[in-house]
């Protein structure tokens, strides 16, 4: 699933995904298991995000889709922004 | 048409990897990693058959899901005519079709899984399907005309045989149904003929425990 949406806010997997990430890295399986997603689509989604700068590997060099992952400052800022317009 | 060669995928191999846009954003061939997946193809958007196919292939998601098993579509459609297609069946039919299709607009997936048939279209995939064990590797593949529609409760039982066989190490019979005893596998040396139960056949022998 796109992690934006047309008019630029998260949709609904990214908004979830970043949610799960916001107190403690995960990896996709257990981000899967967390939010009750399909794990191909977590992993889908999570290389989106990765692109997106919003999430980011915590090992560094640990390329792999199932590497633990971390908010970065900016998912962190969008996560934010997104709470504040949803109201 | 695509520059990518056309391939046609071989049984036991890894089956060639992707990356495409679907119905449900950018997929690869890696994200369904650990699950078995069919991966099938259908010749286009709005039109009769495929719509029986996918309608019938969502009354078996659970199934198949309950199986490890997750549905993968492709066809030769842009991914808004996927939506708009997908929203129709669920207006019209009461159907929702919660797995995502492939918009295979430049034929790359279509042709390294060999889904061109160009005897029958040069401008649609053929029905084709492939089942992939969760390491990638192809375990079935089943080839339909564009005319005849699949039979998608063989999909599952064809799902289904590949599961139980693996799990057990055995083989699955003509016609096997789940619950069905399995067959042991031929023994491949003299030895291991030799060792094999007393009044029955050496090749054949039905294993009568699960």
């Amino acid at each position: 699933m796109p992690c934006l949406n047309p008019d630029g806010t998260l949709a609904q997997t990214a908004h979830a995904l970043l949610t799960a990430l916001e107190t403690a890295a995960g990896t996709a399986p257990a981000l899967a298991a967390q939010t009750g997603m399909p794990l191909w689509q977590v992993r889908s989604s999570l290389r989106e995000l990765r692109g997106h700068d919003l999430v980011e590997v915590a090992m560094p060099g640990a390329e792999s889709n199932d590497a633990l992952h971390r908010l970065t400052a900016t998912g962190r800022e969008v996560l934010d922004l997104s709470r504040r317009l949803d109201g | 048409m695509s520059d990518v060669p056309i391939n046609l995928p071989r049984l036991g191999e890894a089956a060639p990897d992707f990356e495409a846009d679907s119905t449900h954003g950018r997929l690869a061939l890696s994200d369904f990693r650990g699950s078995w997946l069919v991966l099938f193809s259908h010749p286009a958007d709005f039109t009769p058959v495929c719509t029986t196919e996918f309608i019938a292939l969502a009354g078996a998601a659970e199934r198949l899901s309950a199986l490890n098993c997750q549905l993968l579509g492709l066809s030769i459609d842009s991914v808004y005519s996927h939506i708009a297609w997908l929203r129709t069946i669920e207006a019209h039919f009461g159907t929702a079709i919660a797995f995502p299709v492939l918009a295979d607009h430049d034929r790359a997936v279509a042709a390294r899984y060999g889904m061109l048939m160009p005897g029958e279209s040069s401008t649609e995939a053929s029905r084709c399907l492939f089942v992939l064990d969760p390491d990638g590797i192809v375990r079935a593949m089943i080839y339909y005309p564009m005319i005849v529609g699949r039979n998608i409760e063989e999909v599952v039982r064809l799902v289904t045989a590949l599961t139980t066989t693996a799990a057990a190490q055995a083989a699955a019979p003509a016609n096997w149904q789940p619950g069905e005893p399995l067959l042991e596998p031929a023994p491949r040396t003299l030895e291991g003929a030799a060792i094999r139960s007393p009044g029955a056949d050496w090749f054949l022998q039905v294993r009568l425990t699960p």
